[in-house]
């Protein structure tokens, strides 16, 4: 595509354009991210969220390039990553990249460690790999990373293996890991959603610390509005596999301006919400992907519904210079209280 | 297609291409005769005569093989009891005994009847036929070095005898020695019998008796070292003493090297601790020291066996013109693959001299056979074909020494509950314990037993029905004697007679018995049953398979309304199938009535007596009589035998006696 | 670990009870007459001979008094002439399980005879079963539906569903009939000769390994000669188990999360496949291996039959076809031990795999 972007000159540390991801599957193509753009900035944090299946994870995948094909591909557009097009890069360059400048962690770590393997061990992995280190120096690294986030007797627990850890403690040494190399920018794919709610707020803490402190950016995926709204400076909200409303995290919360955002923001368990009206939750179920979608993804959930949305999908547009929204009734949604 | 269409597709294409292959036909040799028709002029007309075209003289090829100083023979493998001549009686140990061993006389050559010189180089009968006087010969070594003396050969026979055991082969030497119907030594001791096989109670019994027995013995089996001469006195005249003598229990050991290894030393106060004897206990059994051809090197049980030539063999006489006098062949190895594939595959290759051939796979082994030779009764020799330059030798039509009759029990055995005789009754849903003391019914299962069917289907047309509890080739047998033949007809009338007309009225139904795995056994009592159910119904036969052990216990204790079982013979003699089918082994199983049993006992009494061949032919021929008038069993048919060889092996020939893998020193091999 | 090995290893004693517990119960379903022949070979027609040894080696008494004596043999007194003599008899923990009459020698003999022919073909067809099962597995989940991945997947089914009889006598039709090449049995006549004669000296009773110790390279290629068709032919179905059952491990393993952050750290593919993906998927193979290895031990007797190789599958279906009873349990008993032993190692490998085992 296009090479105008050379290496010292660029502008984002991540230039999503237009990215497209498809899934061939037996019933058909599921489109499962269509078509979304954004940019971040360094020591950017972005939140994504939306409902399971949204494309929100695919999305992460896609631009680590960690689709499995068969029988997912990406179909169109381009990951500009500090000016370098991510998807025209070679297995062996963007396995380079991987780890080192980019770094991912998942949702589980008791089935995202490898349990046959050492703690200590699958830290290093990436130290030896991209930082060329012996055993010895980076099983120092290894252990001063246990002791960035958090965890006591680091020593010692090098040589333990993922089951001998609580369920903070894993995934504390999974954001250990994932930082070991020092990367630019870290994708953390709902981190939070398989621990306790005391822990999950300690989890946050602790990599917003960190993110202070090495000056990565972040992207945070989560369905959870309550966590971005604690870490994130901007959101991005998805809905079948695009982007429906971005821009400031509290501009979203205190004006939305799509109606699923709303949805979104009326079903959160707020401090200040009226507990003797019922718990809001969005009627209905979100579109299967599977084939081309017509007119607006949520029109069949949606409050704000009109005529035009059955057939026109809504495009982005702008409400403010930061806050963008896919809705042909923006104008007239607000939130509910 | 999808890819799923085409994996389904090309899996069944496969399995279809293996299951053509697999069920493709075997092509069978026929000697093809060519002929031609001919135009020719005779009498002055244009005649077409058919005549048989001369085929091509089959090139003389010379079969050369690997290793000519060693001979392998494959057979489905053996369980050999022991090696001690004086307690086997399996045909599997006789292989190795009749060549490592020797014994006084032996057959001359292919011959059942003469008898030619072995360790006795001539002997004598007394006039009234109970005194045998044997030349030692001289100069004849053991294995280990040790020479042959006339003791040597007293002390093997008395050995034997002594040693006993009632299923051990001395019950041959009992009854002429001691009086017919004395089967073991024990029963000098006591004569009830309650003492044979007891080893124990006999060492308990009464000190002079047991002296007494053993004195006896010495004294009819005497030796004289000075005149180089061994004396046997007999306490009655015996038709076939020297044919036992000729068997692998007349073998001749030699007495310290007997001793040596912990036999009986000759002291007739010690001989009751070596009596009956067990196998697994016996001094002698798995080692050799004899005088014969072979030496015994090595033996894995149920694996192979190795025999070597004895270089000091000392004949120098052939048995028979045109046979040799000593072993060409050096190592014989006789093997054991019980898989009959692989034994196809060893002769294929080369790696078998000679293998045994399961009955039905024939077919896939006789395309290789290249030379003909067919069994000429007359001869008592084979007349050899030449057809292709295919590798293997294929001997064929020798009769066999073995036979498969239907037993019928008389009075059964129905002590505690009898499952062979549904309901015990002459209900026409079982039988009656005596059901079979009924002649009629004896002879119905006679007359509906199809021997063509059963020698067509169940052996290949290979063998010939006998009349008579006698096999063909023996003094007595007479080839137009009495014989039941297929009759459908006379078999409902036989039905009709039986029981006063009730077996007709009612029916019956009872089960008829062979051991698991026997396919013949399994066709016979499968044409009895089609038989019967063909004239009705309600004659109902159920056939049972029993494991072998089971089936014999049964059998042994009269519990099987029908039978179906075989024996091979001992000795080419009529005594030996007169015997044990009248009133010894299988009467006894049959339960035969006091009466019928007194009767043919006197007749084989008298037959076994006498010495003058032409009056115990007709003495037999009677009996064969008698037997076909009373019916007690469905007498078989004889199968005749192939045997497979290598065309590069030669020397060999068929005695009956002792059967195909016997002398191994004849043989020769290129 | 170590605790987790002696713990095991304390086990093996208790298991092995166990199992003679049962097989001496299966004894005892037989008559008193058929037990005879655990120390008898001829069992004796005559009753009262019967009784006699029924008596003598006590086989009416009750099942526990048995069992000892099964164990540990029977006290035998006789006198005789005045002479005491005190014999002990049996007892398969002094190796005496009795006499097997279908091989004509005390059935400890056949075993020792028997069990080193089984040991060393199963050692050569170990090797080509699981190494060539695990790395035709592993290629066919990582090659997932790719035309590699139906080659060996029609390599295991036709494997698996060819009868090994009919295998192994193609193998002989093509490789032995015409050519000579690889003759069944275990050993040629010529080589046997050395080998049974007193300057060859059977260390380990492996043909192929003593025949390198001796120096003898000639019988140790005799002895391959002799193995190989034999060892193709097991390898073959066996082998196609073991990558059946690998591929379809490793295709669930690749699936884990675990495989994913591994690839989300950059780690080459093969890194990925060998260091993450493997070890877990191997799980299921090591049972599966210690199975193949216990049954090849204890003797196929299909290939042993139609190679004609002296092994203990061969001896066992004969003593069975026979109903020679003591041998047939005494293999049991032996075959018990072997499975008892391989379930230890297997359960050492297991630990040594995945630490998670450890801790109980």
């Amino acid at each position: 595509m296009t090479e105008q972007q050379t290496q010292s000159a660029w502008q984002h540390l991540l230039d999503v354009r237009n990215l497209e991801t498809q899934f061939h599957t037996e019933d058909g193509v599921v489109h499962a991210v269509n078509r979304i753009s954004y940019t971040m900035n360094e020591g950017d944090t972005l939140g994504v969220v939306g409902e399971s299946g949204c494309g929100k994870s695919v999305h992460a995948l896609s631009i680590m390039r960690l689709i499995p094909n068969p029988p997912g591909k990406i179909t169109g557009g381009e990951v500009f990553f500090r000016g370098k097009d991510l998807l025209q890069l070679t297995d062996d360059e963007m396995r380079r990249v991987r780890g080192a400048e980019i770094a991912m962690i998942f949702q589980d770590p008791m089935t995202s460690l490898n349990p046959v393997l050492t703690v200590g061990f699958q830290i290093m992995e990436a130290l030896k790999l991209h930082q060329g280190m012996d055993e010895k120096v980076a099983r120092a690294r290894a252990e001063e990373l246990l002791v960035l986030v958090g965890i006591p007797e680091a020593r010692q627990r090098l040589d333990d293996y993922p089951h001998q850890f609580s369920g903070g403690m894993r995934q504390r040494a999974m954001i250990a890991m994932g930082l070991s190399c020092n990367p630019g920018l870290l994708i953390a794919d709902e981190p939070t959603t398989a621990l306790d709610v005391t822990i999950q707020a300690q989890i946050v803490d602790l990599v917003k610390r960190l993110q202070e402190k090495i000056g990565m950016a972040v992207i945070w995926i989560t369905h959870d509005l309550g966590v971005v709204a604690g870490m994130a400076r901007r959101v991005n909200v998805m809905y079948a596999g695009s982007i429906i409303e971005s821009g400031p995290v509290k501009e979203i919360y205190a004006n939305p301006h799509h109606p699923y955002t709303v949805g979104l923001l009326g079903s959160l368990p707020g401090a200040r919400r009226d507990r003797t009206k019922r718990l809001y939750s969005i009627k209905g179920e979100p579109p299967d992907l599977v084939g081309e979608l017509k007119g607006c993804p949520f029109a069949p959930r949606c409050a704000f519904r009109v005529e035009r949305c059955a057939f026109e999908a809504p495009v982005l547009e702008e409400i403010d210079s930061q806050h963008i929204a896919a809705c042909w009734e923006k104008a007239n949604v607000r939130r509910v209280q | 297609m999808s890819k799923k269409t085409w994996w389904a597709l090309a899996s069944v294409a496969l399995v279809i291409s293996m299951l053509l292959a697999a069920c493709g036909p075997a092509p069978t040799p026929e000697k093809v005769v060519e002929t031609v028709i001919v135009t020719v002029e005779k009498e002055g007309q244009v005649v077409e005569v058919v005549v048989t075209a001369t085929p091509e003289p089959v090139k003389e090829v010379e079969f050369k093989s690997a290793d000519p100083t060693t001979m392998v023979a494959v057979s489905i493998g053996e369980n050999i009891d022991s090696l001690d001549p004086a307690w086997n009686y399996e045909s599997d140990g006789d292989a190795v005994i009749l060549n490592v061993y020797d014994q006084l006389v032996t057959y001359k050559g292919a011959s059942a009847l003469e008898f030619v010189p072995a360790l006795a180089t001539g002997w004598t009968v007394s006039d009234d036929g109970m005194t045998y006087t044997f030349d030692i010969r001289k100069g004849v070594k053991f294995h280990d070095g040790a020479d042959l003396t006339p003791e040597d050969v007293a002390y093997s026979l008395q050995r034997g005898v002594l040693q006993g055991g009632t299923s051990s082969p001395q019950w041959l030497f009992t009854e002429p020695l001691f009086g017919i119907g004395i089967y073991d030594i024990a029963e000098l001791v006591d004569p009830s019998g309650a003492l044979d096989d007891d080893t124990e109670s006999l060492k308990a019994a009464d000190a002079g008796l047991l002296a007494t027995a053993c004195e006896r013995v010495t004294n009819i089996i005497t030796y004289d070292d000075a005149a180089g001469t061994v004396t046997i006195q007999l306490s009655t005249p015996w038709g076939p003493f020297l044919a036992t003598l000729a068997q692998s229990w007349g073998s001749i050991l030699d007495k310290d090297w007997a001793v040596e290894n912990g036999a009986w030393d000759g002291d007739c106060a010690t001989w009751q601790n070596f009596y009956g004897v067990t196998s697994e206990t016996s001094p002698l059994g798995k080692i050799v020291n004899g005088t014969g051809a072979y030496k015994l090197d090595s033996w894995t049980p149920g694996e192979e066996k190795v025999l070597v030539r004895n270089a000091e063999w000392w004949r120098t006489e052939p048995t028979a013109e045109g046979l040799p006098a000593q072993p060409a062949i050096d190592r014989v190895v006789l093997k054991g693959v019980s898989e009959w594939g692989t034994r196809f595959a060893m002769m294929q290759a080369g790696d078998a001299d000679n293998v045994s051939v399961p009955r039905d796979s024939i077919t896939q082994i006789d395309p290789m056979v290249g030379e003909w030779c067919e069994y000429n009764l007359e001869t008592a020799g084979f007349d050899c074909e030449v057809l292709s330059e295919q590798p293997l030798r294929l001997f064929k039509g020798a009769p066999d020494v073995s036979r498969t009759d239907v037993f019928f029990t008389f009075d059964l055995n129905v002590e505690g509950g009898n499952p062979y005789v549904g309901s015990g009754q002459l209900d026409g849903n079982g039988i009656p314990p005596d059901f079979f003391n009924d002649i009629h019914i004896r002879k119905a299962f006679n007359y509906c037993f199809d021997f063509d069917a059963y020698i067509n289907d169940a052996l290949a047309g290979e063998a010939v029905q006998v009349s008579g509890p006698l096999i063909p080739g023996m003094i007595g047998y007479d080839v137009n004697g009495p014989m039941y033949n297929f009759d459908m007809d006379k078999c409902a009338e036989e039905l009709q007679a039986a029981w006063d007309g009730q077996v007709w009225e009612k029916g019956f139904r009872l089960q008829v018995a062979y051991n698991t795995g026997n396919v013949t056994r399994q066709t016979i009592a499968q044409i009895l049953q089609n038989n019967f159910a063909s004239i009705d119904g309600k004659f109902r036969l159920e056939i049972i398979a029993l494991p072998w052990p089971t089936y014999l216990a049964e059998f042994r204790n009269s519990r099987l309304p029908v039978a179906v079982s075989g024996w091979i013979e001992d000795l080419h003699d009529p005594h030996n199938w007169a015997q044990p089918f009248l009133i010894g082994t299988y009467a006894g199983r049959q339960n035969l009535p006091q009466e019928m049993w007194d009767m043919f006992n006197a007749l084989v009494m008298e037959g076994v007596a006498e010495t003058d061949n032409a009056k115990r032919a007709e003495l037999y021929k009677n009996i064969t009589q008698v037997d076909y008038d009373n019916a007690i069993a469905i007498r078989g048919a004889v199968v005749t035998t192939r045997s497979y060889w290598q065309r590069w092996m030669g020397g060999y020939y068929y005695n009956p006696i002792y059967g195909w893998d016997s002398r191994y020193y004849t043989l020769t091999k290129q | 670990m170590i605790n987790y090995i002696i713990r095991r290893l304390i086990a093996v004693p208790l298991l092995l009870i166990g199992v003679t517990i049962l097989i001496f119960l299966m004894l005892m379903a037989l008559t008193p007459v058929e037990r005879t022949a655990l120390y008898v070979r001829d069992v004796p027609r005559n009753d009262r001979v019967l009784e006699g040894i029924i008596k003598k080696y006590g086989l009416d008494d009750p099942w526990y008094k048995q069992y000892w004596r099964w164990l540990f043999g029977t006290t035998i007194t006789t006198t005789e002439d005045g002479v005491t003599t005190v014999e002990n008899i049996g007892g398969i923990l002094r190796g005496d399980f009795g006499y097997s009459r279908t091989a004509s020698q005390p059935v400890g003999e056949l075993l020792a005879r028997r069990f080193p022919a089984s040991l060393e073909l199963a050692l050569y067809a170990v090797i080509p079963v699981i190494a060539g099962g695990i790395f035709l597995g592993v290629v066919g989940a990582v090659k997932h539906n790719k035309p590699l991945d139906h080659i060996v997947r029609i390599f295991g089914i036709v494997g698996w569903s060819f009868p090994d009889f009919v295998f192994g006598l193609l193998l002989l039709m093509a490789f032995y009939a015409g050519t000579g090449w690889f003759p069944p049995g275990r050993i040629s006549d010529w080589a046997n000769q050395i080998v049974t004669s007193p300057a060859f000296h059977n260390y380990t009773k492996l043909i192929s390994i003593d025949a390198l110790l001796n120096l003898r390279f000639d019988i140790f290629f005799d002895s391959l000669r002799h193995m190989v068709l034999p060892v193709i032919s097991l390898a073959y179905l066996w082998w196609a188990l073991t990558l059946r059952v690998t591929r379809s491990s490793m295709l669930e393993t690749l699936r884990q999360d675990y495989i994913t952050t591994a690839r989300a750290k950059g780690l080459a593919e093969r890194t990925v496949i060998n260091k993450h993906a493997l070890p877990n998927a191997l799980m299921p193979v090591v049972t599966l291996g210690g199975n193949t290895v216990v049954g090849l031990l204890s003797g196929v007797v299909i290939i042993e039959t139609v190679f004609n190789y002296p092994g203990m599958g061969a001896a066992a279906a004969r003593a069975a076809s026979q109903l020679d009873v003591i041998t047939v349990l005494s293999f049991v008993l032996f075959n018990g031990l072997i499975l008892v032993l391989a379930n230890v190692v297997v359960d050492i490998l297991y630990a040594y795999i995945d630490p998670r085992v450890r801790l109980d």
